[in-house]
């Protein structure tokens, strides 16, 4: 079955995608009509346009059209937001687009959702996504491929992933925001190529808490959205300490982080010579120069900056997130919970290789990287090395920055830089089929895509996806030091 | 700027500080150049390519010329990433790790920043600093922990095999047993 219909409570339905996608016939007493149901002013219309958008470009997995009747005054009040569906819900079921999580619904909400709950939003669904949020291109999901709205869908060209879904939901008008995740680009690559704005908080600042765990030391909870103001809004309504988040950053660095913080009218920003590469497409070269114009001409200032470890970033990245990813998928046995094979435990004397090998292929992949790079042979050589390099990473980034890092208790450079500016992809959105061919000759060409976005996630640092032109799938990112991420907000406000 | 004749001003500025105008910003790998007095100069420093990627990470290396890992590594590692070893391509999975390596094994010679300091372990974005528990602090937090219905802390607020595709009598069940038939 390709998608199951679920009733839920007496207002909550999840449609049957199947039958919106076939435009089939739908049974009476699971499908709502939207145009009846009492839903709140601000999700009619998107409900209405929905079914079309979904045939079309698969953006979500699950469908929430309870009716808000609540009125209230809260400080997200009449927004409706879509949540990748990595990020649990206990309305909504929650499978990582893959065969392991098919049916599950969690028992709880993950603290990003409760808070927006909290905060008045609508939750209108769950988005699509590479399976576990591994890939770059939107395409490796049991839901099938996420159609970029940018293009006439007959294009058939990709979102980017692996928060595919979030970005086209935002694209196509259907929620004022998408929650996403990021571990290696994955929330700024779609942004980009949906030409909408991504953010990928400092690591630690949004709880982790129900996000099912990737690469747990780099994954972030990041907001799509057309409108800085409206990411400002749900920035500030998700920023916070959460106990049970151990990664979370504690109150006291928030604190200190706050104390730190000036606001500035003329900022240093650096360009960083190390992603000057000769993959950058010609159409980002014709757009930046005139953004970088704009930005002297409005007082501030542009240095060269080189940043020499950067260049080992992917490799560090797809040694250090195989690794993490390996530990984290063990506990899929199907035994607790998720799919079990219906007759085998056991398969050539491996325990719960019947029910792993549900997994998809991109994924089996990784976990077998992940078990390569953390076997005793290669551990030292491959992992302890990637975590030096990573290390000696953020200490670079600590040197061109002026801001302190409370986490590396960094003073800051006092003739250092506010913020850098960095491309988002290397590349143009392409055919769905052109991709596949490029990944499977090697998986180094789809990892690539994420050559601009990598370094940022290894440092944690709070790292902003713009679109250089509307509805263009060309970005550049907006970087600050860890834990400034007012400052990165502050100035793509101040040009927007 | 990092053309060729600013990354030899950049060089002599950090030795004998003499090109007051170039602020050098560290005495480690990352450096500061110049501010940019002009577009023209913005322009002419993004219009040089410093690196290629394919070839710094060697992603255009010939499938013929990858080194395969041997047909018993790979079945270890299926063994341990708990996935099936029959009915499986071990040749595609072969070729599938050689390419991942060719990639990730160029960390092999890159050197570690000299420093005696690098720990593995501030790799994690967490503080690096962090004050030592003591027993008082122990006792203190034992006496102030709350148990959280919320994730499940609270006796009888969930039930453990309620998500289970099979279960019996409150107990999990593995159909084969633990132990039998495994290498």
């Amino acid at each position: 079955m390709f998608f199951t219909a679920y009733w839920l409570e007496k207002s909550v339905y999840i449609i049957n995608l199947s039958n919106l996608i076939r435009g089939r016939e739908s049974d009476k007493t699971t499908t709502p009509n939207y145009a009846t149901m009492p839903l709140k002013r601000s999700l009619k219309q998107p409900l209405q346009r929905l079914s079309d958008l979904q045939s079309k470009y698969n953006i979500f997995t699950s469908i929430n059209t309870a009716a808000n009747k609540e009125q209230t005054n809260k400080p997200l009040t009449n927004y409706v937001a879509s949540i990748k569906d990595n990020i649990v819900t206990k309305d909504l079921p929650t499978t990582c687009a893959s065969h392991m999580l098919e049916n599950f619904k969690s028992p709880y909400d993950a603290t990003v959702v409760k808070l927006l709950k909290q905060a008045g939003v609508h939750i209108l669904g769950k988005t699509n996504l590479d399976e576990f949020g591994m890939g770059s291109g939107g395409i490796h999901s049991i839901r099938g491929a996420v159609i970029n709205p940018l293009y006439p869908h007959e294009q058939r060209m990709i979102m980017g992933g692996s928060s595919s879904g979030a970005a086209a939901s935002v694209v196509c008008d259907l929620v004022d925001f998408a929650l996403g995740t990021d571990t290696g680009g994955s929330v700024r690559l779609p942004a980009c190529y949906g030409s909408i704005l991504g953010f990928k908080p400092s690591y630690g600042r949004l709880s982790r808490f129900g996000v099912i765990a990737y690469a747990q030391s780099l994954d972030t909870v990041g907001i799509l959205t057309k409108k800085i103001d409206v990411l400002r809004k749900v920035f500030q309504v998700l920023d916070k300490y959460d106990a049970k988040d151990p990664t979370s950053l504690n109150d006291e660095l928030r604190g200190l982080i706050e104390k730190n913080m000036k606001a500035k009218k003329s900022l240093k920003i650096g360009i960083v010579k190390e992603f000057n590469h000769e993959s950058l497409p010609n159409e980002f070269h014709q757009l930046y120069p005139s953004f970088l114009e704009k930005l002297v001409n409005l007082g501030h200032e542009i240095y060269p900056v080189s940043i020499p470890s950067v260049k080992n970033s992917l490799p560090i990245y797809y040694t250090l997130s195989p690794a993490e990813a390996a530990s984290n998928l063990s506990r899929y046995d199907g035994i607790r919970y998720g799919y079990r094979d219906s007759k085998l435990d056991i398969k050539d004397g491996v325990l719960f290789a019947p029910t792993r090998f549900k997994f998809g292929r991109e994924v089996k992949n990784r976990i077998i990287l992940g078990n390569y790079n953390l076997c005793s042979d290669a551990f030292k050589n491959n992992f302890i090395k990637a975590e030096k390099l990573r290390v000696n990473l953020i200490d670079e980034f600590d040197r061109i920055f002026k801001f302190p890092n409370v986490l590396t208790d960094s003073k800051g450079n006092p003739e250092g830089l506010d913020i850098l500016l960095v491309p988002t992809s290397s590349k143009l959105p392409e055919t769905i089929k052109k991709f596949q061919e490029e990944e499977s000759k090697s998986p180094a060409n789809s990892y690539i895509n994420d050559v601009f976005t990598v370094p940022m996630s290894l440092a944690g640092l709070p790292t902003l996806s713009m679109p250089l032109k509307e509805k263009t799938p060309i970005g550049v990112q907006i970087v600050g030091q860890y834990g400034d991420d007012s400052t990165v907000l502050d100035f793509v406000e101040s040009i927007s | 700027m990092f053309r060729t004749r600013w990354i030899c001003r950049i060089q002599i500025a950090g030795g004998i500080n003499r090109l007051g105008s170039y602020r050098l910003a560290s005495t480690g790998g990352a450096k500061i150049g110049k501010k940019f007095e002009t577009m023209d100069q913005i322009k002419a420093y993004l219009s040089e390519p410093v690196w290629s990627v394919h070839e710094y990470l060697g992603t255009n290396v010939e499938e013929n010329t990858l080194r395969l890992p041997p047909v018993e590594l790979v079945k270890k590692l299926l063994r341990l990433s708990g996935l099936p070893l029959e009915g499986v391509d071990i040749e595609a999975i072969q070729m599938q790790l050689a390419k991942q390596l060719s990639f990730v094994n160029r960390l092999h010679n890159i050197p570690v920043e000299d420093r005696t300091s690098v720990e593995g372990y501030d790799a994690r974005l967490m503080p690096r600093q962090t004050t030592k528990l003591n027993y008082r602090m122990l006792l203190d937090a034992v006496k102030h922990q709350k148990q959280d219905a919320d994730i499940g802390e609270v006796s009888g607020s969930w039930t453990a095999t309620g998500l289970a595709a099979e279960s019996k009598n409150g107990y999990f069940v593995v159909r084969e047993g633990l132990l039998k038939n495994r290498k």
